[in-house]
């Protein structure tokens, strides 16, 4: 069968008779169906490049959705809840049901507040902090990057020493300085901690666009340097920008829970670490209070996932290689129904 | 060797930079280490005592005076005496703790490159198959779980609920260390919990960044060359590809040391793991000033090393380098 | 399960090692395995002083006190390396008649000059507490002048002040060798590796720092009745991991704070038992310097605030016990409760909100700004913080409800909670608001009112924990005074009813709670342990409780 098909498509495409490849090879509609491309560019195309690649890269989408959902779930889910966080609001150890959606903690506070509470504040925390690094990040990357010479030895002998500062011993220290670490206090240091990674990526990122030729225009027109940074360079570094900002936020939520469970944190503070130390202090899972440390826990699983597929999809948007990689398994497939060799990728 | 001498020059910079840190954020902190003494003592002292043991548990001399004779100390190798465990040398602690951690991250650590960057390999060489589809956005998502909450779980469900794993410690009461098969196989039975602990969340970082190295090099010329003079595919992956994909991945390991020796903190405390982690927590809190300076001292030197390892190594690999 | 434990065992690939292993010794000593304070690692480190660990170990165990009085049972004291002491008339001195016939484990006679020896080496070494509250010229601080040699049995302790109570400290004297101590220039820095003692265990063993154990001294006058060879100490840290501990059989004497016990105990292990006797009691601390705690109205308005069955039931999972009286101490006193006086106080410690919101409203605590809180009456705004440690979850679960309590009847309270050293070092000079503290306990009330109203203890700078109220009561410092001063029960009596109505009256700290005394034991390996039925000495397990060794001495094995 194999040896049938693959004689028959060589000799159509030695022949290229139009009407014999019409009648014998799948219609173009098909073919489009098959590899699952898009016949039109749709709205999409009004956008601009890389946001457009954003939108239509469905692990970026599916990443963006679940960390929408539960940015509105944080925001709007304490409003419809009854209960205050802080406070008692029944029974200890209340099963889920009706008066309680996620039931309650060893203390009768009202996990489903507590989730939803302590999710403004973790996910404030975490993108606060992921945010300012990868701002910083930004900021010394560029500056040593595009400055150079000295700025440039100064400002990367700072990176490799903030790359090289043990990062949570140090952010213990630092914690206990201002005796009761708070989630901001946590946000502050996380951030002042996290940005080595992103003013490295950005820093190689700058060096080889100053040689790029529309650069070097510029600064011949004569390019005021800020206008050069913000006009030409910036926009380049958006999507390692995003990286940064990503990946931060993924770890100072992580190291916010960690500090918090560990018992560094303020266990007044309703945090889902916090959540976690209650939960782990009381022996929930001892006591088979499943509700009490599965709650808090998933959330920091959902938004973790979350932002590793948008992580995914601007990995993808900086290097078109991998978005090439994922097509190619589609294509690979559809060549080997085809009894062509796949060899080529 | 250019490239060498002033990566050094940058060490040893970093390294004075780290031991004065290491001098004043203990001493910022409120609080000093006679206080935990004086505190356990639940009010059963005299005035005179209480001046007595702040006078010799506390530190003594002006700041500047400390701190002098610290970097005297660092220079000679004496970490001076902890207060938790008064009069116990600080570099005994230090070292038992950081035999363990050494143990549990050495392992962890190993695996989770060897397995993530295996995958990596795996998935990059068949990229958009299965394989790389559903299992890169995974292992990815359970770097992003948290440590506390595996380490829980591994605890909870393996050791109290099975009990297939000891609850804690590094190996079994009463066994005296030694090099033999018995006391080695109970280490690794007890390190097994806490190492799936910190592989389950740590090999995906390892997977996805060899993944995408690889990728990049697919295309690359010399690549296709390797390719098209017929060369087997297993040489082309290993000999062509992943040895070029693999020095990115030998500077972020380096760069993790400092990040997995602060990172098992949490499964120290849940599986009782003796490791530096714990030592390090307790000494905050009892403002041990000897023991965190050591601790951070001995931190910064591991990544410094791991660093110039990386840098050596990567010197070793890319000739380029070597002109500096 | 075996099985399923060498699975786990392949899994890890050891399988040949795991079969390969040589069957464990089978160990024919008889090992009682008890964990009285937490650590990381152990250290080779047994001097009896040490309190950052080897005092737990060897106290009691290797180093016998002169006397151990049993606290729940007075008529039945156990005489250690004294057999008798006398107090004289006047209360000026106390003689002790030690025991003949003691070595020390290296052969050594025990006899009077090791007891005045340790007496001068506590005078000496200062920075090295002993537990013996010697008098001081320079400070003219302490009670205890001097150590004389009567006969080679017999020593005189004199005292500065007529005291009958010098006894219960002087008996807690651990006496050590002269001829190893004298030798010894800086005993804070000794580490004290080879023991020298007379208790029932002595010999060091199998030291790692994971466990070690301290076995039975062969010359001891106790091995006719003791069928303890070792006792084990494991190296273990954090309650959970300590509780499984006992469930999987690897300790038998605990003194761990449980959670949910009947549920996360109990049913855990057959073997597993435990019995919480109310012990001190905790109370919440005011700054009675500062407003608005200087008002006693608002004092009384905030101890009818607080709602103690939610504290005890629920914050404290229901494993405290309630006070009776707003005196600062409750049921582990009972005896020195004079209910018919203290009656007409009860009121403060029952939970009523209206109340306490009828008793703010008369004293001008109300809202003047329109914030929502209330404010003193002179209209500044009242605002503070209840400071607990991290990690002391029961009782930042205790301030959490006392600040839900005192916010519902307007007043603006909140919990912080700061790193334990970080709390050490405010404790220790006093600078807080309001914090919720143990109190010292002792053989009788005096040992915990004394360090509460103890002007010296209030000195600007150096607020010792207990008196951070501040709150100097004349009355209670003289019937303190007479108390000390007398031997006569019924006179003591009198005037510790004083002291109680006088703390009712003013209400200096805000009592709460009886904290458990922390037991847990195992009915594995040994029976004859101490239960609710036969409660003969106090079960605790941690050192400043003499009486742990006659417990250990009481434990035979269950023969299986």
């Amino acid at each position: 069968m194999t040896d049938v098909t693959q004689i028959r498509s060589a000799s159509l495409l030695d022949r290229l008779d139009e009407a014999a490849i019409a009648s014998a090879a799948p219609s173009q509609a098909e073919l489009m169906t098959e590899l699952r491309i898009k016949g039109r560019p749709g709205w999409t195309s009004r956008l601009p490049p890389s946001l457009a690649a954003f939108v239509t890269n469905p692990k970026g989408m599916a990443g963006v959705t679940i960390l929408l959902a539960m940015i509105l779930f944080s925001i709007f889910a304490p409003m419809f809840s009854e209960y205050n966080p802080h406070r008692r609001a029944g029974k200890p150890h209340v099963m889920p049901g009706y008066e309680h959606v996620l039931g309650t903690t060893r203390m009768g506070k009202d996990v489903f507040t507590q989730v939803a509470y302590g999710g403004r504040i973790s996910l404030a925390v975490g993108f606060g902090a992921g945010i300012a690094a990868a701002v910083i990040g930004l900021g010394i990357g560029i500056a040593a990057g595009y400055f150079g010479g000295k700025i440039d030895d100064i400002l990367t002998f700072f990176v490799n020493v903030v790359l090289v500062l043990p990062g949570l011993p140090l952010i213990i220290v630092i914690a206990s300085l201002v005796d009761s670490a708070g989630p901001l206090v946590i946000g502050i240091v996380l951030a002042l901690t996290g940005w080595g990674w992103p003013a490295r990526t950005i820093r190689t990122q700058t060096l080889s666009l100053r040689t790029r030729e529309f650069v070097l225009s510029a600064e011949l027109m004569g390019e005021k340097k800020w206008r050069i940074i913000f006009k030409e360079i910036f926009p380049n570094m958006l999507s390692f920008f995003m990286g940064g900002l990503v990946l931060g936020t993924i770890s100072a939520i992580l190291a916010e829970a960690a500090l918090s469970f560990i018992g560094l944190g303020d266990p007044n503070a309703v945090t889902w670490g916090t959540m976690l130390y209650w939960a782990q202090n009381n022996m929930a899972l001892q006591v088979g209070a499943w509700w009490e440390i599965w709650p808090p826990a998933i959330a920091i699983m959902l938004t973790g996932a979350a932002l590793v597929l948008v992580n995914f999809a601007v990995d993808e948007i900086t290097n078109p290689q991998l978005k090439a990689s994922r097509k190619i398994g589609r294509i690979k497939r559809f060549l080997k129904r085809r009894g062509r060799s796949a060899d080529v990728f | 060797m250019i490239y060498i001498l002033r990566r050094m020059a940058f060490y040893v910079a970093a390294f004075f930079v780290a031991v004065t840190l290491n001098f004043f954020i203990p001493r910022i902190m409120p609080g000093d280490p006679s206080a935990r003494i004086i505190a356990s003592f639940q009010g059963r002292l005299s005035d005179a005592q209480v001046e007595a043991i702040r006078a010799s548990y506390g530190t003594t001399g002006s700041l500047w005076e400390q701190y002098l004779g610290y970097v005297g100390q660092v220079l000679r190798m004496d970490f001076g005496i902890s207060t938790v465990q008064f009069p116990e040398p600080t570099s005994s602690l230090l070292f038992y703790g950081a035999t363990w951690t050494l143990v549990l991250v050495g392992i962890s650590i190993t695996l989770a490159f060897l397995i993530g960057t295996m995958m990596g390999i795996h998935a990059a060489w068949n990229r958009g198959g299965f394989f790389d589809s559903v299992f890169t956005p995974l292992n990815v998502m359970l770097n992003a779980f948290t440590p506390a909450v595996v380490a829980l779980l591994l605890f909870y469900a393996f050791s109290l609920q099975l009990q297939w794993f000891p609850l804690g410690r590094a190996h079994a009461m009463g066994l005296a260390p030694s090099f033999d098969l018995h006391f080695i196989g109970n280490v690794l039975y007890h390190a097994t919990l806490p190492v799936l602990s910190i592989l389950i969340v740590s090999f995906g970082g390892w997977h996805l960044g060899m993944r995408n190295v690889m990728i990049n090099l697919l295309n690359e010329d010399f690549v296709i060359l390797a390719r098209a003079k017929g060369l087997s595919d297993r040489r082309v992956r290993y000999r062509y590809v992943a040895r070029n994909a693999i020095m990115p991945q030998i500077t972020s390991l380096a760069l993790s040391v400092g990040f997995l020796l602060g990172g098992a903190l949490v499964t120290e405390q849940v599986f009782n793991y003796p490791g530096l982690g714990k030592f390090t927590v307790t000494a905050i809190e009892s403002r041990d000033y000897s023991f965190i300076q050591a601790q951070l001292l001995l931190l910064t030197m591991s990544v410094l090393v791991a660093n110039l390892l990386s840098d050596i190594a990567n010197v070793i690999l890319d000739p380029r380098l070597r002109k500096g | 399960m075996k099985s399923v434990r060498h699975l786990a065992m392949m899994t890890a690939g050891l399988a040949t090692l795991a079969l390969s292993m040589p069957a464990m010794a089978q160990d024919e000593r008889v090992v009682l395995t008890l964990h009285p304070i937490d650590s990381d690692a152990l250290v080779e480190n047994f001097n009896p002083n040490n309190p950052t660990g080897p005092q737990q170990y060897v106290r009691d165990f290797a180093y016998e006190p002169l006397w151990i009085d049993n606290i729940w049972h007075p008529e039945n004291d156990f005489p250690a390396l004294a057999t008798a002491y006398e107090i004289a008339d006047d209360l000026m001195s106390i003689t002790y008649t030690l025991r003949e016939g003691v070595k020390w484990t290296d052969g050594e006679d025990f006899n009077a000059d090791d007891v005045v020896f340790t007496f001068e080496y506590a005078k000496a070494h200062q920075d090295y507490p002993m537990g013996i509250d010697v008098y001081m010229e320079e400070t003219d601080t302490g009670t205890v002048v001097s150590a004389e040699k009567i006969d080679d049995y017999t020593v005189k302790f004199n005292l500065k002040e007529p005291d009958a109570l010098a006894r219960f400290a002087l008996g807690g004297i651990y006496p050590l060798p002269e001829h190893i101590w004298s030798s010894v220039e800086d005993p804070k820095n000794f580490a004290n590796t080879d023991i020298v003692a007379t208790g029932p265990w002595t010999e060091v063993e199998n030291f790692s720092r994971s466990s070690f154990e301290l076995c039975r001294n062969e010359t001891s006058r106790y091995n006719a009745d003791n069928a303890i060879d070792c006792l084990r100490f494991p190296q273990l840290n954090g309650n959970e991991q300590i509780i499984a501990a006992m469930s999987a059989g690897e300790v038998d004497w605990l003194g761990t704070g449980l959670t949910d016990p009947e549920i996360t105990f109990t049913p855990q292990s057959e073997f597993n038992n435990y019995w919480l006797p109310p012990g001190g009691d905790v109370n919440l601390q005011i700054n009675t310097t500062k407003a608005p705690f200087n008002d006693l109205e608002f004092r009384k308005a905030l101890s009818v605030a607080i709602d103690r069955d939610t504290i005890v039931d629920i914050s404290t999972f229901g494993l405290t016990t309630h006070t009776r009286f707003p005196v600062g101490t409750g049921e582990a006193y009972a005896t020195w409760l004079d209910e018919a006086a203290l009656e007409p106080y009860t009121w403060l410690m029952q939970y009523d909100p209206d109340r306490a919101i009828e008793l703010l409203e008369a004293a001008g605590f109300v809202d003047a700004n329109n914030d929502g809180w209330r404010d003193n009456p002179d209209g500044s705004p009242i605002e503070f913080e209840i400071n607990i440690p991290n990690g002391w979850t029961d009782w930042i679960n205790t301030g959490q409800t006392i600040s839900e309590n005192l916010q519902d009847v307007g007043i603006n309270a909140v919990v912080r909670t700061m790193d334990q050293g970080a709390w050490n070092d405010k404790a220790r000079t006093g600078d807080f608001d309001s914090y919720i503290m143990w109190t010292n306990g002792g053989a009788t009330p005096y040992n915990t009112y004394n360090p509460m109203f103890n002007p010296r203890n209030m000195e600007e700078g150096r607020v010792d924990y207990q008196a951070m109220h501040q709150m100097r009561l004349p009355e209670v410092e003289e019937a303190l005074q007479a108390f000390r001063s007398t031997a006569d029960r019924d006179a003591q009596q009198a005037e510790m009813t004083k002291v109680h109505i006088a703390v009712a009256e003013n209400l200096p700290v805000i009592g709460l709670f009886a904290n458990p005394t922390w037991y847990e034991y195992s009915t594995r390996n040994f029976e004859g342990w101490v239960t609710e039925e036969n409660p003969f000495v106090r079960p605790v397990l941690f050192e400043g409780t003499r009486e742990r060794v006659i417990h250990a001495l009481a434990l035979k094995p269950i023969s299986r």
